[in-house]
C-alpha cells in the first residue's frame, strides 16, 4: 500500500462544514450526503471538503482536536510516555495535511497547528525507528505496538518486514549450518527456495 | 434602648454597593456601581481614601493586610489595605463575582460567581490551584455565600429558589433549604437573601424566610428559633449575627432594620429608612459595640449605634482578637479611634444644621437616576426599540443584522476614528450575491438586509443599496426633528420608523409609497414581501409585563392594509426578536426563549418552540436568525452564558426543531399528537404521508390502550376518508366490532357530506369553497364600515374584472417568496368578519392536507390537457380570482342593496362560475 491509498482511505473521514450554498441531497455510493443549507453546519467525507472548498463553497470547521492547547498537550503526553499515544483521529497526520493546505483561513493558528502536528510526527517517527531497532538488536520475536495510526504503520511497512525476513533467514541458516555441513548447503537452498517464493 | 441611626451619607452613585468593617473595626470599606474603594477612617470622614478597581464591583471584604474586591472583570482583586495598592488577583470566573465570606479564625474565603461557581479558597499558603475547591450543584446565580466560623461548613442562598449547605471537606451537599425567592440574575434579584452562622461557635445557620428570620440548628438541621417583628411586612434581605452571637439584625427590602436578641426573641428596635430604600449590605461592628453599618442601593452609606440592650462591655466576645480594648462603653474608643467620641456629638451637630441640605443633595441624584449594574427600580420599564437580530449597540464591534439571507457586522462602532469604522455584509448564499465592504463614514448604526435590498441607517438618514444587478443606491436624510428608530426591508420594501411614531415606507428601489402611524411607541419591526410586522407598546408594563401589541400592514401597489393581531409575551418577558417565517408568517420571540407563530388561518399566536428546552446551561441563550416554517425549524445561534453571540471567534449555526409546548412531551402519546397539531397548523412540506402515519399510530395507541371513544373522536377531528378506512380495518383486526361500525357509520356520513359538497357546488373547485362564500360578506363589510377604501376598490375590482379575459397576468405576480401572499391577501380581511372566518375557515384551510385529499377526486390532480375536466386549461388560482374579483365586483355594484340577503352573491356567484365554465369549455374546445 503506497501513502496515496492511504490518503484515499482517509478522505472518507467526515468533516463539518458551513456551506455557502443550497442543494439538495447528494446520493453517493457509499451514502447520501447533505442536504445543504447555506450557513447551516452539515458533516461530509472529507475529499468532498476540501473539494467545496477549492472552489469556495463552504468553510470548513476543523475538527475539535485541532486546537493548539489540546496539540500542546498531546504533544507533551507523546514526549514524556515511552508507548504510543493514542491519537484524536486514526488519520490525523492526513487530515491536518489537507487542511492546513487547502483552508488555512478557517482555521486559527494554522502556521503553529502546522509546527506541532509535526513534531508530533517526528517524535512518533523516530519512538518507531527506536522501536523497531532495538526489536531487531535484541532479536526479539514479536513486538506488541498499539495506537499506531495507519499512514506510520505504512511508512515502516516497505522496509521491517523484509529486513526480519532477511534476519530469519540468517539465523534459520546459521542453526542449520552446526549440524553436518552436507545438509547446510541444501537446506539452505531449500529455505533460500522457499523464502523467494514466499517473498 | 433605641437604636440611633444616623442619616445616610453618600458613598458611591446609584446601586449596588456594599460595605464592611476592617478587623479592628476603625474603618469602613465601601465599594459601589462607580467601580472604586473607599476606606473610610470613620463613619465621618470626609476625605476617604479611594482607588479606582474598575467599572464596578459587588462585594469588599478585608482581612489582615489584604482588601478583596470582586470586580467587574470577573475576578476578585487583591488589594494592600491600608494604603489601597493594587495587589495581584486571586482567582477568575467567567462571570462576574456576586459575593464574599472571610472568616476571622480560619484562613479561608469562599466565593461565589454569578456563572454558579462556588469556590473556597485558602488564603495563607502560596496560590495555585491546589488550594482552591470547587462546589457545584447550583442551578440558579448564588446571591450570598457564609462560611461557618471554623470553616467546616458552607452555606450558599441561590436564585433557584434553594439555600444549600455544603460540608467543606467532603464537598458534598449536607442540607437544601428552600427559602429563596427566585430570580435569574444577582442583578435582578429583590432580595439578596444573605445569609450568616452564628459567629461563635458555628451551632446555628441564621436566613431570612420572607418577613421572619429563621436560625437552624447546622446539627441536626432542626429549627433552633423563627425571629419576628410584627410590625415589619416587607422581606428581609440580610440577615447578620453580632459578633458575640447574642443578637441578630436584619435589614428589610424597605430598608428597615431590625435587632433581636435571640435568647429570649425579642425585638430590640426597629429603624426604618426615611426614603424606604432596600438595603444591599449589612455589617456589625466586629468590635461587638452594637455599631452596625448599612447601604441601600441608591449607594448611600449609614450607620446605626446603640444596636444591643447590653453595654458592650459586659460581654465581649473572645474571638475578637481585639479584646483588650473593648472594655468600654458603647461610644467610647480611647486609643483605637482618637475622634470616636466627638463624632457623635458632630453627627448630631450635622444631622441639625445640615439636614435639609443633605436630603435636597439626595432629591437631586434621585432625579438623575443612571443605569446602574443593579437596576432594583420597583416598575419595570418600557423596552426601548430594537432592530432584530443585533447585538447591543455598546460593543465595539457588533452584528447590526443576522438573518436568513446573510450577516451585517459593524467594525469600530465605538471608535473616534473614522478610518476603523466599516461595515461587512456577508451573504450565506454566495451564489445569490457576493460580499460586501463599506466605509462607515456615516456611523450608521442600523442595518436590515433583505433579497431586494440592504438597508443602513443612522439616527438621521437612511440609505439603501438594492441588491439586483445594474441599480443604483439612494438615500433620504430626515428633518432634524426627526429621529429614526427602526429600519425594515424585504423583497419590496423599505420601511423605517421614526421617533414622533410614524413609519415611513419606500419601495426597494426609492419610491416613497406611504407613511403610516402606529398607536404607540414603537418597540420592532420585520417586513417580508408587501408585508409588514410592527411591536409597539400599547400602554405602561403591567406589573412587569410589557404591553405590546402588534399589527400587519399590507402594502401591497398602493394600497394600504392593516390587521391588528395583538401579540403573546409570557409575564415579565420582554420581546426579543421579531420577524416571519420563510412562508410569511409572522413569528415573535420572547426573551424567555419562546417562540411564538401567528398561521393566518388560526389568527391567534401560538407558541411553538421552547428553546429553554435545548439548552445545556440555564445562563444560556438563544440567538434567534431564522424560522423556516417549511422545514419546521428554527435556526439561531446557542450563546454560552449570554443573550447575545459572540463576535470572533465566529459563532455556528445550530436548528431546534418547531414542537408546541404539549405537556408530558417525552410520552409518545404527546409526540403524536404535538406532531398532528403542528403539521394541521403550519406549511410544513412533504408531511402528508407522514401526517397520515402519525394519525394512524395515534389511533392504534388509543385502541390498544382501550380508549374506544378516544379513537373514534380522533378520526372523527381528522374526517380524511382513507384514514377511516385504515382505521377500520384496524379496528377489525383487533376485534373492536363496535368501534368499527361506528367507523364504518362514520364513512358513510363523510362520503355524503362529500357528495352535499360536490351536489351544492357543482362547480368542481371546492378546494376553498367557504372562503369564496364568505368573501363576499367580508368585502361588503369593509365597505360598509364606511371608510375611504371604497372607491379604490371599486376601481381596482373594475380594472381587474375588466382584465379578466387574460387572468394569467394577475396569477404569475405571485412569485415563488410570496407563496404565502395569496393566502394572506384572504387572511387580512377575514378576521375583520366575526363568525364566518372563525367557522369556516378552519375547514376550508389548505394547509390541512387532508382536506386536499378529500377533494382530490374532484379538483386536486389538474390536468390541463385533460378532456374530461371542464376545467383544464386554465388553474385553479385563476378561477379563484375570477371568481373572488366578480364576486367582490358584484358587491361593489350592490353596495346599495343591504347585507341581509347573504345568498345572493352566492347564487350570482355561481351564474358567473357557470358562465366562466362555458367560455372555458368553448375556448378549450377551440383550442383543441
Amino acid at each position: 500500500m503506497n501513502p496515496d491509498e492511504v490518503e484515499f482511505l482517509a478522505e472518507k473521514q467526515l468533516i463539518s462544514i458551513i456551506p455557502t450554498f443550497n442543494s439538495n441531497v447528494i446520493h453517493l455510493i457509499s451514502g447520501d450526503v447533505g442536504p445543504f443549507r447555506a450557513s447551516l453546519p452539515v458533516r461530509v467525507p472529507l475529499w468532498m471538503a476540501i473539494n467545496l472548498k477549492q472552489q469556495r463553497k463552504c468553510k470548513i470547521q476543523p475538527p475539535d482536536w485541532m486546537n493548539i492547547e489540546q496539540l500542546e498537550e498531546l504533544k507533551e503526553e507523546e514526549k514524556r510516555s515511552k508507548t504510543f499515544v493514542k491519537m484524536p483521529s486514526e488519520h490525523y497526520m492526513i487530515e491536518a495535511k489537507l487542511l492546513l493546505n487547502y483552508a488555512t483561513d478557517d482555521i486559527s493558528r494554522a502556521d503553529e497547528i502546522r509546527t506541532i502536528i509535526k513534531d508530533i510526527w517526528d517524535i512518533r517517527m523516530s519512538k518507531i525507528r527506536s522501536s523497531v531497532d532495538t526489536l531487531v538488536r535484541n532479536a526479539g520475536f514479536y513486538a506488541t505496538v498499539d495506537h499506531l495510526t495507519l499512514m506510520e504503520i505504512n511508512t515502516m511497512r516497505p522496509l521491517l518486514p523484509h529486513a526480519l525476513d532477511q534476519v530469519y533467514r540468517m539465523k534459520k541458516a546459521q542453526s542449520t549450518r552446526l549440524p553436518t555441513q552436507s545438509t547446510t548447503l541444501s537446506l539452505l537452498n531449500s529455505s533460500h527456495r522457499g523464502s523467494s517464493l514466499s517473498s | 434602648m433605641t437604636i440611633d441611626r444616623k442619616p445616610t451619607r453618600y458613598a458611591h452613585s446609584d446601586g449596588h454597593t456594599d460595605v464592611c468593617y476592617s478587623d479592628d473595626g476603625t474603618r469602613l470599606i465601601t465599594c459601589g456601581t462607580d467601580g472604586d474603594i473607599r476606606i473610610w477612617s470613620g463613619f465621618n470622614d470626609d476625605d476617604p481614601i479611594q482607588t479606582c478597581v474598575g467599572e464596578w464591583s459587588l462585594c469588599v471584604r478585608q482581612k489582615g493586610s489584604r482588601l478583596h474586591i470582586a470586580t467587574d472583570n470577573n475576578s476578585v482583586q487583591l488589594m494592600t489595605f491600608p494604603e489601597g495598592e493594587r495587589d495581584g488577583i486571586l482567582v477568575r470566573f467567567t462571570a462576574p463575582v456576586n459575593h464574599m465570606a472571610i472568616g476571622k479564625n480560619h484562613e479561608y474565603i469562599a466565593v461565589v460567581a454569578e456563572d454558579m461557581e462556588v469556590n473556597v479558597i485558602k488564603l495563607s499558603e502560596p496560590r495555585d490551584s491546589s488550594n482552591i475547591l470547587t462546589f457545584s450543584g447550583l442551578t440558579g446565580p448564588p446571591l450570598s455565600v457564609a462560611l461557618c466560623p471554623k470553616a467546616k461548613l458552607l452555606a450558599v442562598s441561590c436564585g433557584d429558589e434553594f439555600l444549600r449547605v455544603w460540608n467543606v471537606e467532603s464537598t458534598s451537599i449536607v442540607k437544601e433549604i428552600e427559602c429563596v425567592p427566585k430570580t435569574n440574575s444577582f442583578m435582578n434579584a429583590k432580595l439578596l437573601c444573605r445569609v450568616d452562622f452564628e459567629p461563635v461557635l458555628g451551632r446555628g445557620l441564621a436566613y431570612p424566610n420572607k418577613n421572619t428570620v429563621i436560625i437552624v440548628n447546622t446539627i441536626d438541621w432542626s429549627s433552633k428559633s423563627v425571629l419576628t417583628c410584627p410590625e415589619i411586612e416587607s422581606s428581609f434581605s440580610i440577615v447578620q449575627f453580632s459578633p458575640c452571637g447574642q443578637f441578630m439584625a436584619a435589614a428589610s427590602d424597605q430598608g428597615e432594620l431590625v435587632v433581636w436578641e435571640i435568647a429570649t426573641q425579642i425585638v430590640i428596635d426597629i429603624t426604618k429608612h426615611s426614603r424606604s430604600i432596600a438595603l444591599c449590605a449589612m455589617m456589625w461592628n466586629p468590635l461587638g459595640n452594637g455599631e452596625i453599618a448599612f447601604c441601600d442601593v441608591q449607594g448611600q452609606l449609614g450607620i446605626a449605634l446603640n444596636c444591643t440592650n447590653i453595654p458592650a462591655s459586659i460581654e465581649t466576645p473572645s474571638d475578637n482578637g481585639e479584646a483588650d480594648n473593648v472594655d468600654f462603653s458603647e461610644f467610647q474608643f480611647d486609643d483605637a479611634d482618637e475622634d470616636d467620641e466627638n463624632v457623635v456629638s458632630l453627627e448630631k451637630l450635622k444631622a441639625d444644621i445640615m439636614g435639609k441640605e443633605e436630603t435636597g443633595s439626595v432629591s437631586d441624584k434621585e432625579s438623575s437616576r443612571s443605569p446602574t449594574p443593579r437596576p432594583r427600580t420597583p416598575e419595570t420599564p418600557m423596552q426601548d426599540a430594537f432592530m432584530p437580530t443585533s447585538t447591543p449597540k455598546h460593543l465595539s464591534s457588533r452584528y447590526l443584522c443576522w438573518n436568513e439571507i446573510g450577516i451585517v457586522r459593524s467594525y469600530g462602532c465605538n471608535d473616534d476614528l473614522d478610518d476603523n469604522k466599516s461595515i461587512e455584509v456577508e451573504f450565506h448564499d454566495s451564489t445569490f450575491h457576493n460580499t460586501m465592504m463599506l466605509r462607515n463614514f456615516q456611523d450608521y448604526t442600523m442595518s436590515s438586509l433583505s433579497t431586494g435590498a440592504l438597508v443602513v441607517a443612522n439616527s438621521s438618514q437612511i440609505k439603501a443599496i438594492p441588491l439586483a444587478a445594474g441599480t443604483k443606491e439612494w438615500s433620504l436624510s430626515l428633518p432634524e426633528e426627526e429621529e429614526i428608530i427602526c429600519i425594515a426591508s424585504s423583497n419590496c420594501l423599505v420601511c423605517f420608523a421614526t421617533s414622533n411614531y410614524l413609519i415611513h415606507i419606500c419601495s426597494v428601489f426609492g419610491t416613497q409609497k406611504a407613511v403610516v402611524s402606529i398607536p404607540g411607541p414603537l418597540v420592532s419591526m420585520s417586513a417580508h414581501g408587501y408585508f409588514l410586522l410592527v411591536a409597539y407598546h400599547d400602554g405602561a408594563p403591567r406589573k412587569g409585563d410589557q404591553c405590546i401589541k402588534s399589527m400587519l400592514v399590507k402594502l401591497e401597489g398602493m394600497s394600504v392594509e392593516n390587521k391588528n393581531i395583538n401579540s403573546a409575551l409570557r409575564p415579565e418577558t420582554q420581546l426579543q426578536w421579531i420577524g416571519f417565517t420563510d412562508l410569511g408568517t409572522p413569528a415573535m420571540f420572547d426573551s424567555f426563549g419562546l417562540l411564538y407563530l401567528y398561521p393566518s388561518t388560526s389568527n391567534i399566536w401560538l407558541p411553538f418552540c421552547d428553546t429553554t428546552k435545548h439548552r445545556k446551561n440555564p445562563s444560556d441563550g438563544f440567538f434567534v436568525t431564522a424560522v423556516y416554517e417549511s422545514f419546521q425549524s428554527v435556526r439561531g445561534i446557542r450563546c454560552k452564558g449570554s443573550m447575545y453571540p459572540s463576535f470572533t471567534p465566529r459563532p455556528n449555526l445550530s436548528e431546534l426543531p418547531i414542537e408546541p409546548l404539549f405537556i408530558e412531551m417525552a410520552t409518545e402519546k404527546s409526540q403524536l399528537e404535538a406532531n398532528l397539531f403542528t403539521w394541521s397548523t403550519l406549511r410544513v412540506e412533504n408531511v402528508e404521508k407522514k401526517f397520515k402515519e402519525t394519525a394512524l399510530k395515534t389511533f392504534a395507541l388509543a385502541c390498544r390502550n382501550d380508549l374506544d371513544q378516544r379513537a373514534l373522536e380522533l378520526v372523527e377531528m381528522i374526517a380524511n376518508p382513507q384514514l377511516v378506512t385504515l382505521a377500520t380495518k384496524y379496528a377489525m383486526k383487533l376485534n373492536r366490532q363496535r368501534l368499527a361500525e361506528k367507523l364504518t357509520e362514520l364513512a358513510s356520513s363523510l362520503q355524503e357530506s362529500e357528495w352535499d359538497n360536490t351536489n351544492t357546488d357543482q362547480s368542481s373547485i371546492v378546494l376553498t369553497p367557504t372562503i369564496e362564500n364568505v368573501r363576499p360578506i367580508n368585502k361588503k363589510f369593509i365597505l360598509n364600515s364606511g371608510n375611504k377604501k371604497t372607491p379604490k376598490f371599486k376601481t381596482r375590482n373594475d380594472q381587474v374584472s375588466t382584465s379578466e379575459t387574460k387572468p394569467t397576468s394577475t396569477s404569475t405576480v405571485e412569485n415563488s417568496i410570496e407563496a404565502g401572499t395569496s393566502d394572506q391577501d384572504i387572511s387580512v380581511n377575514t378576521p375583520i368578519n366575526t363568525q364566518e372566518s372563525v367557522f369556516s375557515e378552519p375547514s376550508s384551510t389548505p394547509k390541512n392536507p387532508f382536506l386536499k385529499k378529500l377533494k382530490k377526486p374532484n379538483s386536486a390532480v389538474r390536468n390541463p390537457l385533460n378532456l374530461t375536466d371542464p376545467n383544464s386549461g386554465c388553474t385553479l388560482e385563476e378561477v379563484n380570482i375570477e371568481k373572488e374579483n366578480k364576486s367582490s365586483f358584484n358587491n361593489g355594484t350592490n353596495l346599495e342593496k343591504n347585507s341581509e340577503k347573504r345568498k345572493r352573491p352566492d347564487s350570482t356567484d355561481k351564474q358567473e362560475v357557470n358562465k366562466q365554465r362555458k367560455l372555458d369549455k368553448f375556448m378549450f374546445s377551440k383550442r383543441s
